[in-house]
């Protein structure tokens, strides 16, 4: 292996070429990597220990990669293993989501509803809810209470979704491929059920400003059920299977720690707060919905590391399946469809609504000018952005299986990062 | 140690059971009936034509805007119609099967097959016209907004011999 | 017909004609040749055989079905691979350095076919089905494996891509890692088979009793070090598949590509059968001969080893027990990918260094002491031993942080 020393001196006038080394550029077009290659501000060779210079090397994981749930790139200067600088690259599933939700010169309310749904793929639920929460409030629209428990319902069956999710991916990342079929098999069952609820799987576009699109089938109370079941089945499998694991244990144990002081800082949301022992939930804090009439506990860690996110996020869903069953109880007959008007056009103003996203704290905030048909403004306050900030705190100075474990204990959605 | 003979007795446990796989295309998934695939324009057959009058609403709704129609002056006498529908192409493939088009019908014109197998060899073929929307309406009776029948058992009730 | 120069401990029966037998090119017969050739045909049918095994196992643990529909019960399946991978652009990198690229693959398959002609497969009647057993066979096997790390980082440094590079990292050092435990575990199998041949270890087996009942301890380090010497999940961390993707292999696609893959799984079973050779007694049947080692305790009689009835048997059929057991094995190491997670390169190595290692010279020490002193020793070695662990345990149980650190909270409910 050549071992050559390199200075890059820190150089004010613009970007340095890389020597073209063919070692040490990042795979691809030789001139699309010497486009992107940004200057390492003030970062030059080290270790010069026991007479061996070293080179950093500089890796890039890139857009498509198996194990970053989405497209996202990071571009890491490693030191033999270590990575030493992480720099995060979004944007590749930009769609435009917001911009899109204010188009629209008729029924555009309805309509920024679609792309909504397509930010968070995986929790779909809670993100419409906190679009017609919003609205809601700023209209004055009373909900039905038989509306309102069937959305807190499939918000926590999306909830339950997008965990297992997060259990089949980081199973993946961490090497077990078994985990990730096991997830797809539980995630199939909520699937046929938010099929028959809602008349797709994966995008339902089934609430609406006022109540919900339709009523739920007539057989869903054996259907929840159903899809309870399973889930409980499914969650103990998932347990016994890698929970106590020992390889698995010494990959997450103590990896990627975040500190409650630093996670407040970054703006941190959902579990990747709650486990370094912040006890902050959104269903609890700043109740909406029917959460403060069902009863549940909220888990906390001590340690922010990935293996107390991951223990928190399945003790997330055996909550999630309390709640839902307390809901199936005290769910009432009644109307599905407040007292909202045809035509959709609320007075100017703007409300913010935050709704406990799997991910964290999810935010719909809607600017209206009275006149439209559609949003002025629509911004979506995503989880994911923020809490992928802290992605610095977890890898760098760590291995590269240490990112990348930390990258999949963040669980994020690039839909929801890049809108 | 423990754990991971654990894990081990958990994956013969799952070894053990019966694979959750289906068997397509030889085994039909079944649908719900709420099952939103391409949207279909429905035919009338007490009267032999079709319902839709080209009022233009579903295609303003659209939040993808695929839907393109036109209308003519209706002139036959089977119906107390003004206009009906000349053309009618929805782009399936910017279509984001969202069924806002079926909900806003005031006419209960349309209604969501389910029909999704579309899959083809070129973009253009996925815009359908309107004698295509008609025929994937086949068997598919106008769902939304219509009472639910409560005597149903209704879990997978679409037959998969009426899909196409 | 005369005595053929390399000794062989299966006498080569009388009626094999002359020319078959007689020393060619090199040493080599007509024999050899033929023999090669059946070996290499049935080396690569066999592997195709254990792909579709563990596509299956791990698609029926996934509760899913594995490859179905090409062939019966997607029987085919690996012929269509193969086939597919025949018919793919050959592609080689811009920046790769062309020759040793193109020679990577090789490197790699070669070794491990290499290594098949020492095994003693067993008796299939006529014949004895072992291609070369000769004397320092337990040097052999560690010394030609040896040369697929080279192969990998061959493959890993000359494709000039960083993840590569980076998977070839990885590979030196776990393959240095895991190379010294497997050398003592098999210094110890020569220790109890008094010989550095694989034909001979068999021979003791049959004398005495498995290896694997005499030296557990060996058995579980084989095993784990076998399968660190592979690549194979929970030690794939070189090939990590969601990480480095691939590692050494990354640029390699096409034919390349399949070689890799076959040499893999060529070796899954070749350490299989080396497990099965050195621990599980070759192609005898039943484990346990009328003079046990245990003094006092005398084996079942008229179901030993070495009656007359059982050695028939093993010599007409013994090959169909080996495979039996080799697949026992293979299974065991393809359930293994399926049931655990990979563990991180810092982590392998401090296993290899800090575990392994240490539990090798311990086994090493205590067979000797077998050998050595007899069996009550031995005994009492093992229970030292025993009594150590227990005491660790105790001590790490007591160590350990209380809980797993999450609570559940009832946060009241705000206003």
């Amino acid at each position: 292996m050549a071992i050559e020393t390199r200075v890059r001196p820190d150089d004010p006038t613009g970007p340095t070429q890389p020597d073209l080394d063919p070692h040490s550029e990042s795979p691809g077009p030789k001139s699309m990597a010497a486009a992107r290659h940004t200057p390492v501000p003030g970062v030059t060779v080290v270790s010069t220990e026991h007479n061996l210079e070293t080179m950093e090397m500089t890796i890039n994981m890139g857009p498509q990669h198996p194990s970053t749930h989405g497209v996202f790139r990071m571009v890491l200067t490693l030191e033999g293993e270590r990575v030493k600088q992480l720099e995060p690259h979004i944007g590749y599933l930009h769609r435009g989501a917001e911009k899109l939700g204010e188009s629209g010169d008729v029924e555009g309310y309805r309509k920024a509803m679609i792309w909504l749904d397509r930010t968070d793929y995986l929790s779909v639920w809670p993100n419409e809810h906190a679009f017609v929460l919003a609205v809601e409030k700023l209209m004055g629209v009373q909900v039905p209470e038989r509306a309102e428990w069937i959305r807190l319902i499939m918000d926590e069956f999306g909830r339950l979704n997008s965990h297992s999710m997060f259990y089949g991916a980081f199973g993946a990342d961490a090497g077990a491929t078994t985990p990730f079929m096991y997830a797809f098999a539980l995630r199939e069952e909520l699937y046929r059920l938010f099929e028959a609820v809602g008349g797709q799987r994966m995008f339902p576009n089934y609430y609406r400003i006022g109540g919900l699109r339709e009523d739920v089938p007539v057989d869903f109370m054996q259907r929840a059920t159903k899809a309870l079941d399973a889930a409980k089945y499914a969650l103990g499998d998932f347990d016994r299977l890698i929970s106590d694991n020992e390889i698995f244990l010494a990959r997450t144990r103590g990896v990627a720690t975040l500190s409650a002081e630093r996670a407040i800082d970054l703006g941190c949301s959902g579990p990747m707060l709650r486990a370094t022992g912040v006890p902050i939930d959104i269903r609890r804090t700043e109740p909406y919905s029917f959460y403060d009439r069902v009863d549940f506990e909220i888990p906390i860690g001590t340690a922010g590391d990935c293996y107390e996110r991951y223990l928190i996020r399945l003790s997330e869903m055996f909550q999630s399946i309390r709640i839902i069953e307390q809901a199936l109880k005290l769910l009432p007959k009644g109307p599905i469809m407040g007292n909202a008007p045809k035509a959709i056009r609320p007075p100017k103003g703007d409300s913010y609504q935050r709704v406990e996203n799997a991910r964290g704290d999810f935010g719909v905030y809607i600017v209206s000018d009275g006149k439209g048909s559609a949003p002025y403004r629509v911004k979506y306050r995503s989880p994911c952005f923020s809490n992928l900030m802290a992605l610095n705190d977890l890898a760098v100075g760590a291995y590269v299986a240490d990112a990348v474990m930390g990258l999949g204990s963040i669980d994020i959605v690039l839909g929801e990062v890049d809108r | 140690m423990r754990g991971i003979i654990g894990g081990f007795i958990q994956t013969v446990k799952s070894f053990l059971t019966p694979p959750i796989t289906r068997l397509y295309p030889y085994e039909r998934p079944p649908l719900e009936p709420r099952f939103m695939g391409a949207p279909a324009l429905l035919w009338d057959d007490t009267v032999d034509e079709i319902v839709c009058v080209a009022c233009n609403i579903c295609a303003r709704s659209c939040p993808d805007d695929c839907i393109h129609l036109t209308g003519e002056k209706y002139t036959g006498s089977k119906t107390t119609k003004k206009n009906i529908v000349k053309d009618y192409f929805i782009d399936l493939g910017r279509c984001s099967y969202c069924g806002i088009c079926v909900e806003v019908c005031p006419f209960d014109a349309n209604e969501m097959s389910p029909h999704f197998e579309l899959s083809t060899y070129d973009r253009q073929q996925l815009v359908y016209d309107k004698d295509q929307l008609v025929k994937i309406a086949r068997g598919v009776k106008r769902r939304m907004g219509q009472p639910e029948p409560q005597d149903v058992a209704v879990m997978g009730a679409i037959d998969p011999s009426q899909w196409r | 017909m005369e005595q053929v120069r390399l000794p062989h401990l299966f006498p080569v029966p009388e009626w094999m004609p002359g020319f078959l037998v007689a020393p060619g090119i090199g040493g080599f017969s007509l024999g050899d040749f033929i023999a090669l050739f059946i070996l290499l045909n049935f080396i690569l049918g066999f592997v195709m055989f254990e792909i579709w095994l563990e596509r299956k196992i791990g698609g029926h643990i996934q509760l899913r079905r594995g490859p179905l529909p090409v062939g019966p019960h997607g029987a085919l399946q690996s012929p269509a691979d193969v086939l597919k991978l025949l018919t793919k652009e050959d592609l080689t990198p811009n920046t790769a350095d062309k020759r040793i690229f193109k020679m990577a693959p090789y490197l790699i398959f070669i070794p491990v076919f290499l290594t098949y002609i020492v095994i003693p497969w067993g008796g299939l009647w006529p014949f004895n089905l072992t291609v070369r057993p000769f004397d320092l066979s337990l040097i052999y096997i560690v010394a030609i494996p040896s040369i697929q790390g080279l192969g990998m980082v061959v493959a890993g440094w000359s494709s000039g891509n960083k993840y590569s590079l980076l998977g070839a990292a990885r590979v030196v050092a776990q393959f240095i890692s895991y190379e010294l435990p497997m050398v003592v575990t098999l210094l110890s199998i020569g220790i109890l088979a008094e010989s550095l041949s694989v034909a001979q270890a068999v021979e003791t087996q049959r004398a005495s009793t498995w290896f694997m009942f005499l030296q557990p301890v060996g058995f579980f380090i084989f095993i784990i070090t076998m399968m660190s010497e592979m690549h194979r999940t929970p030690f794939d961390i070189a090939v990590a598949e969601s990480e480095i993707v691939g590692g050494p292999f990354i640029e390699y696609s096409g034919m390349r590509w399949g070689i890799f893959f076959l040499a893999e799984f060529a070796a899954v079973f070749l350490n299989a059968c080396l497990a099965v050779a050195l621990f599980m007694g070759g192609p005898e049947l039943f484990p346990f001969a009328e003079r046990l080692p245990i003094p006092g305790i005398s084996g079942i009689p008229g179901i030993s080893a070495d009656s007359t009835l059982l050695r028939q048997v093993g010599d007409s059929m013994g090959v169909f027990f080996f495979f039996g057991k080799a697949m026992t094995i293979m299974v065991l190491v393809q359930w293994a990918r399926f049931a655990l997670p990979r563990i991180r390169i810092d982590q392998l190595t401090d296993l290899a260094w800090k575990f392994l290692l240490p539990a090798s010279f311990a086994n090493l020490i205590l067979t000797a002491v077998y050998q050595q002193f007899g069996f009550y020793p031995f005994a009492a070695g093992i229970g030292l031993v025993l009594i150590t662990l227990g005491i660790m345990a105790i001590s790490y149980r007591n160590r350990r942080p209380a809980d797993n650190g999450i609570r559940l909270v009832s946060v009241p409910r705000a206003a």
